[in-house]
């Protein structure tokens, strides 16, 4: 992202997200007469001007107005690279095909267990495709951002650098998506099989464990990405929130090989929540009564992360308050 | 005792040659090249202990002039000697006997002190222990190094490490040294200790010194001969003295602040540049009237209270130089 | 030799230089060291799970994926710095710098970008090769451990030069060389038995991209296995690509500097 898109992010996301409360005008934040270029998103006539939005609901739309803002933005900027499109589809399909080989080798040994060769491909592909979340280096940020003294932001605006974080790594792995995981998804459904989802209602389900898995896996990295604050060294912090959920989280093998005792230590943990048990309920592992029980989970540890988020936070505000950061 | 020479070098480059209008496949394909040459036609030899500037505009051939004496590059045509051999082909050699720095490149290990690589050019080099610590003491008293010797080279200045790079160089007593842009970006005290010092070790160890430099005084202070290149050709190769009597200007400019108001004064040699009530300027060719008989002439017949010569300093005629 | 002398003297330099700042030190070395070793469990697991792969016990998988990243990051730790530095060398002065040293150019540039941090690399792989060969209960000849040692410095050349060879355009290119990919992301697939794969790739791992020959093919010696694809003779050749690899190396490395001097910065 160049610097002057930066600046203009910033200017737009202190509008959006301001503490004053903004009545909803379509105009002013679809920017069409100061930057054409940023004129992404269409009109919304039906809210010009015809009521007032509840101020909150207001603020959220607006800063998912400008969050795919910043995604297309981000998408365009990539976009100018054709090599670079290229390659990393042949690599993600040679990726795939290695990890094929890989399994059918595996499966060969006829020790499957309660597995196939289907599922377990199915596994992975859509596991690539929920990787969205996982590709963020927010930790590096917030050490980067405490060097530079640009953490001010924080203190001033909390939710504005919030969001600043979330969207610059989100523009990124949605990028991944388009070169990566759906390629993969196009040609593995093509040649491999992948098992599509059981039923529209299971298909639903899914979608909403996903969506709460998501919500998991960014406090988790949140959380994380924390200790940038009283760590020296923030470069490696990325490498130990990878590292516990390719051993918790099953992002490198799915859960169901695990050890008895690896699996039940796992299963206390919020990190297969994220990415494994949305996958489960995708392929049916998870059914009937279970996914309302596997909903609730979700439901328990997105409050139970979102408080320790918020401690950790204050704790971390306090610290650039004393220290100066 | 000859130490350097170049007979008839000519060094070029082959660059890409873009062309509109071509095919970006055929870009690719068969790329076409030009020559560009950098270094033409150039000769000149260089005794041992003596110590010559190298000046001319950028990209004039400088560095390729220098990259040529070391041994990074050879020439296209010509040949080029240093002690007796062609560098190229006696790298080894010819390393162990000279010393280079080149600009701002540092040349130290980032997060250790000075003598930490200091150590690492004494196995480097060969220096017997004794030497080693004989030069290396010497050295640190002339650079005036002996506070900051303990501190991680991280946390220097850039005219600490600068002194650094220098006695570096000079750690193995070599007998030429390739100075490229040594002080550039360095405050005056620094420049003036890093002069005193190459004048103080030429005349010691008879180290023969190749400065390029683009500031003037590094040259009046340090060079006794000069060298001017430009275009890749050889234009000037002689002392300062010749060099300031060759291409000055013609004429002198002689500028009075008279007592009052004044007009113009009116001689045939006197030619107005500039009047603004009590200050007056004027030309006069050296040729035509003497600097002291000028003065003396205006002293004589007006009331003066203030007057000066002003003649072209070297940065003068580098500037015309180089704009032609 | 005096170059060796010089090579050993700047690498020790560069030691104590990383010693200067022990935390940041440890830390790299332990996020390494819980990275490298779930990526290991996993794998472990993985075969676990299924009793075998390809004929290969779990152990004898660790056993090769030890001596697979052994093999790289002694490798690594000479030419990694170097292959990031290329697409700059030739700009930024380095390359001329190393012109001008009494020692041979290539010999300076491994040297002085020497990466010290693979160090955590070794110890873990050491670790795991303990584990397994314990696990697996061998008991070899003093011949056998030769051997081993053997085809750990050959797998470290090859490693060496497959990088360096592979991203050695990037000199010519001053940006990250085309042909990279051949080494950063291929190698990846070779940390398994590479029978696994179709017989084109195969191939490929043996005579064109030949990581092969870091692990898979000579462990084969000392696990008494055969892979029943390959003649026998290919599990004793890693020494031989080894040589090859360093003869490629140093031919393009001497392409590449005579293109450098004629064509000058």
């Amino acid at each position: 992202m160049s610097g002057i898109f930066l600046q203009e992010v910033d200017d737009m996301t202190e509008e959006a997200l301001g503490t004053e409360p903004v009545a909803f005008q379509v105009n002013k934040f679809c920017l069409a007469d100061q930057n054409a270029d940023l004129h992404i998103m269409p009109y919304m006539p039906l809210f010009e001007g015809v009521f007032k939005l509840p101020t909150q609901l207001n603020l959220m739309l607006n800063a998912l107005n400008l969050y795919c803002i910043i995604i297309s933005k981000g998408i365009q900027q990539f976009a100018t690279y054709r090599t670079n499109i290229f390659a990393r589809i042949v690599s993600a399909l040679f990726m795939l095909g290695a990890r094929y080989a890989l399994w059918i080798a595996l499966f060969a040994t006829g020790n499957a267990g309660g597995t196939t060769l289907t599922e377990t491909m199915t596994y992975f592909v859509i596991m690539d495709i929920l990787m969205v979340w996982t590709t963020s280096n927010l930790g590096e940020r917030i050490g980067s951002d405490i060097q530079s003294g640009d953490i001010s932001l924080a203190l001033i605006r909390p939710m504005t650098y919030h969001f600043q974080l979330l969207s610059g790594s989100h523009s990124g792995a949605v990028i991944h998506t388009l070169t990566g995981s759906l390629p993969i998804l196009i040609v593995a459904s093509v040649f491999i099989g992948i098992l599509p989802p059981v039923s529209t209602g299971a298909f639903a389900v899914f979608i909403l464990s996903a969506v709460l898995g998501g919500i998991i896996y960014i406090f988790i990295d949140l959380i994380i990405s924390y200790t940038a604050f009283w760590l020296m060294d923030y470069w490696y912090i990325g490498w130990y929130k990878r590292a516990l959920f390719t051993l918790f989280g099953g992002t490198a093998l799915p859960l169901w090989f695990y050890p008895e005792w690896l699996r039940n230590i796992s299963s206390v943990l919020p990190f297969q929540l994220a990415l494994f048990t949305p996958l489960e309920v995708y392929l049916g592992r998870i059914y009937g009564a279970d996914i309302l029980f596997t909903l609730g989970m979700q439901a328990i540890w997105i409050v139970l992360l979102f408080s320790i988020e918020r401690f950790i936070w204050s704790r971390a505000q306090n610290k650039i308050v004393v220290q100066g950061g | 005792m000859l130490q350097i020479e170049l007979s008839n070098v000519i060094k070029d480059y082959k660059i890409r040659d873009r062309q509109d209008g071509r095919s970006g496949f055929s870009e690719f394909l068969r790329p076409l090249y030009k020559s560009q040459r950098a270094v033409d036609d150039i000769s000149f030899t260089i005794q041992k202990g003596e110590m010559v500037g190298y000046i001319g505009p950028n990209g004039a051939g400088k560095s390729t002039t220098i990259k040529l004496l070391t041994g990074i590059l050879t020439p296209t045509s010509g040949t080029v000697q240093v002690f007796d051999c062609d560098p190229c082909k006696n790298r080894i050699n010819n390393s162990l006997k000279m010393g280079v720095v080149f600009g701002q490149r540092s040349q130290m290990i980032w997060d250790l002190p000075v003598r930490d690589t200091f150590d690492m050019f004494r196995v480097m080099y060969r220096i017997k222990p004794q030497d080693f610590s004989r030069q290396r003491d010497m050295l640190i008293d002339m650079l005036d190094m002996s506070d900051f010797l303990k501190q991680a080279v991280r946390q220097l200045s850039l005219g600490q490490r600068m002194r650094a790079n220098l006695a570096l160089c000079f750690l193995h007593q070599p007998q030429v040294v390739y100075l490229d842009e040594p002080t550039i970006g360095l405050d005056v005290l620094v420049k003036d200790k890093i002069r005193d010092f190459l004048k103080k070790i030429n005349k010691e160890q008879n180290t023969t010194i190749l400065l390029t430099t683009h500031d003037t005084q590094d040259i009046e202070e340090v060079a006794q001969r000069l060298m001017l290149i430009d275009k890749g050709k050889l234009l000037f190769d002689g002392g300062q003295t010749d060099f300031h009597d060759k291409y000055k200007d013609t004429e002198y400019i002689l500028e009075v602040v008279f007592v009052q108001p004044t007009s113009p004064i009116v001689h045939t040699n006197f030619r107005l540049q500039s009047h603004k009530g009590h200050k007056h300027s004027y030309k006069i060719p050296y040729a035509q009237m003497s600097k002291g008989d000028a003065i003396s002439y205006v002293a004589s017949r007006y009331s003066v209270a203030d007057i000066r010569v002003r003649e072209s300093s070297l940065e003068d005629i580098l500037k015309k130089m180089y704009e032609r | 030799m005096h170059s060796f002398r010089v090579f050993l003297t700047i690498v020790k330099h560069l030691f104590r230089a990383r010693f200067e700042y022990p935390g940041s030190f440890i830390s790299g070395i332990i996020a390494q060291w819980i990275s490298y070793g779930i990526s290991m469990v996993m794998l472990f697991l993985m075969i676990w799970n299924f009793g075998s792969l390809a004929g290969w016990m779990p152990f004898e998988i660790i056993f090769m994926y030890a001596v697979w990243l052994l093999s790289y990051a002694l490798g690594a730790s000479f030419t990694f710095n170097l292959c990031l530095s290329f697409p700059q060398i030739a700009i930024n002065g380095t390359l001329d710098e190393a012109y001008t040293r009494p020692i041979p150019p290539f010999l300076y540039l491994l040297a002085t970008t020497y990466n010290t941090g693979y160090i955590s690399h070794v110890i873990l792989t050491i670790i795991a090769l303990a584990v397994s060969i314990i696990q697996l209960g061998i008991s070899w000849t003093a011949l056998q451990w030769l051997w081993l040692l053997l085809i750990i410095v050959c797998g470290s050349v090859i490693n060496a030069c497959m990088m360096l060879i592979c991203d050695m355009p990037a000199i010519r290119t001053r940006s990250e060389s085309p042909t990279g990919i051949f080494f950063w992301q291929v190698r990846e697939f070779t940390q398994y038995p590479i029978t696994i794969y179709p017989r084109a790739i195969l191939f490929v791992f043996t005579a064109i991209l030949p990581f092969g020959f870091v692990s898979f093919y000579p462990i084969q010696v000392l696990l008494g296995k055969a892979d029943g694809i390959m003649p026998q003779l290919t599990m004793w050749l890693s020494p031989v690509v080894a040589v090859l690899l360093v003869g490629v190396t140093m031919l393009c490395w001497k392409y590449l500097s005579r293109e450098y001097e004629s064509a000058g910065t």
